[in-house]
């Protein structure tokens, strides 16, 4: 911000309203134009260009999905267990492929943060914006799906979609930190994988804590991904098997990411501008 | 930021707080510069902060909190769920199978039902708004709505299922601790009315049909020994078994008898003449009991009262009675057992802390309170100020 002060005027073009309109209004401007980069740069522009955004959830979601549905066990309450699997592994997708690309996001970027008005937290959530948004677009299509084509109605679209919002700004605070925290180590970039891939058995993704004894269901629960799949799954399934979660807790854990990681990005940024 | 400030704002602050004695190691326009920075912190979290202590530790009338804990005992398990230390401070109540009762109770215990089941004996309205509740606390209207109240209720009084002692426990809150005492009571009984019906429902179920049935059996039996009577009567026969013997018995005596007189006859034939009047009675006599013989074996094959056929009656309908007093034995005995198996699953509370009076106050939670308040403002003031700088540094 004192460099901010240093820079001279830029010439004014217009007439210059109050600083927060304006901040938002430019901020507004700069993610939309990092989000049609980084659709540019990741799916191109021919063929069907951004409509592989949602073909690659879909398609993944829908193989595992397969998968388990081939594997034929019997799920309590009767639920459907392609549909079961598929509600889990979407969201995980999300929080997978936020994560996994949190390490490189700076570095990918590092030339545009150059310009003043690119801050490294636009890029954050431009990015973030855009995985939300094809899974939220999976989610959808899959729900209205399965309560066309089967009949399966989900018990609470409202909270589906809410469990996903806060599992979105959840990825959103882990990813600002761990983009922050790689520009700073290099080498945690590498230990993302593996500790991404390690959590999809502890996140609750592919099953209910319905089915565990409750000590353990206890200590999953401190997984705050736990928590948000038992509440997508309960919007979804309704009171078929009884779920367990708790939404202030995940709150708590939202607060704190994005705390830290908003933080962070800002000392990050001062480390990234000198080289 | 930093260049923001004006520095003229500084100047006339600068003098008066320079007068006063107190402030010994800042000089007071690094002082008023201070607040100025931080003013934003302040206003956000600093003074809901001060407001939420001077509310809790100045104003907030005390509560007194009552509690009782229970067991809900019956057959159906004694509450042998494993773990859940964490229990419920994380996932809400930890659901178990075991224990439906106690669940039960528990729900009612939550309920709009267990309102107006404590209203009847409490005084809910009047106790929630005693004279030295605070404003914040009390409940606000005079006359309250059943949902209005219930949201109260929910408020002030808790309930929890304990699944690793299989326990409930029942919390109520007021401004008084005689008050939260009574409602404390009241509610366990509630409760226990609530598992003394349950009981009553279930003992009634299992009894029902072992009832219907030893009904169903004596109606039987006694149907058998009317048509056994209606029997004996009609044939003015008690026992045809018997009778008929009794009627073989005599046609044999009979054809005894006749032979006898035949062999009479060719003996006395040999030496009397044939119109001698003994010869002729011999004669009568033995056509006498042909006659007698071909009667009464007429009597016995053929015909309404016929033996065969009254015997086959006869056995059909004591073959009947037999059966019914079997069945009427079976039934009984498994009401027997139906009211030993309902005597064993009766449920009942059985209480293990009694509603107490309590001395001093627990409720409101003042420093936790104050301190969670201070906290979550502190990081969400963080978040936002971060976003706001963000947009400032946008707008540059």
């Amino acid at each position: 911000m004192s460099a901010a002060g240093t820079v001279p005027e830029p010439p004014s073009r217009r007439e210059r309203s109050h600083w927060l309109i304006e901040g938002i209004a430019t901020q507004g401007r700069v993610i939309g134009a990092l989000i049609m980069r980084e659709m540019q740069t990741r799916f191109g522009r021919h063929n069907l260009g951004f409509l592989w955004m949602f073909f690659e959830p879909l398609f993944l979601g829908c193989m595992v999905g397969l998968m388990h549905t081939a594997h034929g066990r019997q799920l309590p309450g009767g639920v459907n267990p392609f549909l079961f699997s598929i509600v889990g592994y979407v969201p995980f997708f999300m929080f997978r492929s936020i994560v996994n690309r949190a390490g490189s996001a700076l570095h990918s970027n590092l030339t545009l943060l150059f310009h003043r008005q690119v801050t490294p937290v636009d890029v954050m959530i431009a990015r973030n914006l855009l995985e939300a948004a094809a899974v939220i677009g999976v989610i959808v299509i899959i729900v209205s799906g399965a309560a066309w084509f089967f009949e399966i109605v989900p018990a609470n679209v409202a909270q589906i979609l809410f469990a996903l919002i806060l599992m979105c700004l959840l990825c959103h605070g882990l990813s600002m930190m761990l983009a922050a925290a790689t520009s700073r180590w290099e080498g945690l970039d590498r230990l993302i994988h593996p500790i991404t891939y390690l959590m999809m058995p502890l996140s609750g993704a592919f099953y209910a804590l319905h089915w565990f004894p409750s000590h353990l269901r206890e200590l999953l629960l401190w997984n705050p991904l736990v928590s948000l799949h038992e509440a997508i799954r309960e919007g979804m399934f309704g009171d078929r098997f009884p779920s367990y979660y708790d939404i202030p807790y995940v709150v708590w854990w939202i607060l704190g990411t994005n705390l830290l990681g908003l933080a962070a990005l800002r000392t990050a940024r001062r480390k990234l501008n000198i080289f | 930021m930093k260049v923001s400030p004006s520095i003229k704002a500084f100047d006339p602050a600068a003098p008066a707080s320079a007068s006063v004695p107190g402030s010994s190691r800042k000089k007071p326009s690094r002082l008023m510069a201070g607040l100025r920075k931080w003013r934003g912190f302040l206003l956000a979290v600093v003074l809901p902060t001060a407001l939420a202590a001077t509310y809790f530790y100045a104003i907030a009338a005390g509560q007194f909190a009552s509690e009782a804990r229970f067991l809900v005992r019956g057959s159906s398990g004694g509450g042998g769920a494993l773990g859940g230390a964490l229990g419920a401070a994380l996932g809400g109540a930890g659901f178990k199978p075991v224990q439906e009762e106690a669940m039960a109770v528990r729900d009612f215990l939550r309920s709009q039902d267990a309102v107006r089941a404590v209203r009847q004996s409490v005084d809910l309205v009047s106790i929630w708004r005693r004279p030295e509740a605070d404003l914040p606390a009390m409940l606000w209207t005079d006359e309250p709505s059943v949902e209005t109240l219930t949201r109260y209720y929910r408020r002030m009084v808790t309930a929890e299922y304990d699944s690793e002692s299989g326990t409930v426990a029942v919390q109520a809150r007021s401004f008084r601790p005689e008050d939260s005492r009574l409602l404390a009571e009241a509610l366990l009984v509630a409760s226990e009315n609530l598992v003394n019906q349950l009981s009553e429902r279930q003992r009634e179920d299992t009894l029902g049909t072992a009832r219907r049935e030893v009904e169903i059996a004596e109606s039987r039996v006694l149907a058998a020994r009317e048509a056994l009577t209606t029997f004996r009567q009609e044939g003015r026969a008690i026992d045809p078994a018997r009778e008929s013997a009794a009627n073989v018995a005599s046609v044999s005596a009979l054809e005894g008898a006749l032979t006898q007189t035949r062999a009479e006859l060719q003996e006395k034939g040999a030496y009397m003449r044939a119109d001698n009047p003994q010869i002729q009675l011999l004669r009568n006599r033995i056509s006498a009991l042909e006659r007698q013989i071909v009667a009464e074996r007429e009597r016995l094959t053929t015909g309404e009262h016929a033996v065969p056929q009254q015997l086959a009656n006869y056995e059909r309908l004591m073959l009947e009675r037999e059966f019914a007093d079997r069945q009427l034995v079976s039934a009984a005995a498994s009401l027997e057992s139906a009211r030993v198996d309902a005597a064993r699953q009766q449920l009942y509370v059985a209480r293990i802390t009694q509603p107490q009076l309590s001395e001093s106050p627990q409720y409101p939670k003042a420093a936790f309170t104050v301190g969670s308040v201070f906290v979550v403002l502190a990081v969400v003031y963080g978040i936002a100020s971060l976003i706001l700088a963000g947009f400032r540094e946008h707008a540059a």
